[in-house]
């Protein structure tokens, strides 16, 4: 299963699943955060298959 | 999807340009994008003395990688306030340090402890937030006029600058919005002229361009930090961004064109400016702010310090 981590949130996801799918599952607005499947940036469109890690990182500051 | 230049892995969606670029075409089109912001607004040329404030976050490091990568050779300026808890200040301060090495890069550090003997948890008290901010402006501004630099940057992106201008707007401050610019010009021998060259940029095309140029910042807030309304802001401009990309940046733009609205109040502002009777800071008071602050000539100095939001 893909495992997603984002500020000390864990997922576990069981499936293959488009990251657009995933973030608007969770609430999470593609425009305040970057995706990185192993390490790698992508975009919204990019499949998480059930083996990899995925990090999501929050991009906006308080300014 | 697919870079729209060269068709390799794209690594972000620039919906509001509807297309996609790989990370080599993402770093040529920020340092693209930089460099006609600078030109546009005529924020300054090379052969200028530039000083970027620096605070050990994405947006200004960025901004210093960028403006070195394009040839401007500036000088990084960090201001030590001595924020003591989580060691907020010493991490800031060696974050900004080591990246100044790293690249060789020219770097100014200054503390409120040598300026004023106390840092900001022993100057701001129960006002901390609002008067850091006071203090980093009034000695960015002191130290960029008295060592002659011909220009401050500071890393404010197009994010900031919305957040910003919808808060001014909901709560129609006026003065605010007729200061808003991406280039404050000198309106006196001791104001230093103030540029954004990120202002065209979005915070997550700023925080890609750090993580793809391994840029190490300081990921934490200030644990005093309470930017929770321009967090809230960000957030809901973001949602109407997912729903019509380019809005942000319509938004931002045409207010700069409609700029000439709010000139009387800004005409106002610049004929009144006037030396502070204490530091010689400009001012629109006997005092200028900071000044009235550290003498807490007020009474409670607490209500003495500006809320509002300028950048």
């Amino acid at each position: 299963m893909a495992k997603v981590v984002m500020e000390g949130r864990v997922w576990e996801v069981r499936r293959r699943m488009n990251v657009l799918r995933f973030l608007e599952k969770e609430g999470i607005n593609p425009e305040d955060v970057l995706v990185l499947i192993n390490g790698k940036v992508v975009t919204e469109d990019a499949v998480m298959e059930p083996q990899d890690e995925v990090k999501i990182l929050w991009v906006l500051s308080r300014g | 999807m697919k870079c729209k230049v060269c068709k390799r892995r794209a690594v972000i969606n620039l919906r509001a340009q509807n297309r996609g670029l790989c990370e080599e075409c993402f770093d040529t089109y920020v340092l693209d994008r930089v460099e006609r912001t600078i030109k546009r607004f005529k924020m300054f040329s090379r052969g200028q003395r530039v000083l970027v404030a620096v605070s050990g976050g994405k947006d200004s490091l960025g901004l210093w990688d960028i403006l070195a990568r394009l040839g401007y050779n500036p000088t990084g300026f960090f201001v030590d306030v001595g924020i003591s808890r989580d060691g907020y200040s010493t991490r800031s301060r060696m974050v900004v340090e080591s990246f100044a090495r790293s690249r060789g890069m020219d770097l100014l550090v200054e503390s409120l402890e040598h300026w004023w003997g106390k840092g900001i948890e022993e100057i701001g008290r129960r006002v901390l937030c609002p008067t850091c901010g006071m203090a980093k402006r009034y000695l960015t501004n002191r130290v960029a006029v008295e060592r002659g630099y011909d220009v401050l940057c500071t890393g404010h992106n197009l994010d900031d600058e919305v957040a910003v201008l919808l808060s001014n707007i909901l709560n129609w401050q006026v003065g605010y919005l007729a200061r808003q610019a991406p280039v404050l010009e000198s309106w006196h021998s001791r104001l230093t002229r103030k540029v954004k060259p990120l202002v065209l940029l979005t915070e997550k095309e700023s925080a890609l361009y750090a993580l793809l140029r391994g840029i190490e910042h300081v990921e934490v807030s200030c644990p005093y930090a309470r930017g929770a309304t321009t967090l809230f802001y960000k957030r809901l401009i973001n949602q109407v961004e997912w729903r019509s990309p380019g809005t942000k940046q319509r938004f931002y733009t045409l207010f700069l064109r409609n700029k000439g609205l709010f000139e009387g109040v800004a005409k106002e502002e610049r004929e009144s400016l006037k030396e502070c009777d204490r530091c010689g800071q400009p001012t629109w008071e006997g005092l200028c702010a900071f000044c009235r602050f550290m003498e807490g000539s007020h009474g409670d100095t607490g209500r003495e310090v500006s809320k509002g939001n300028q950048v």
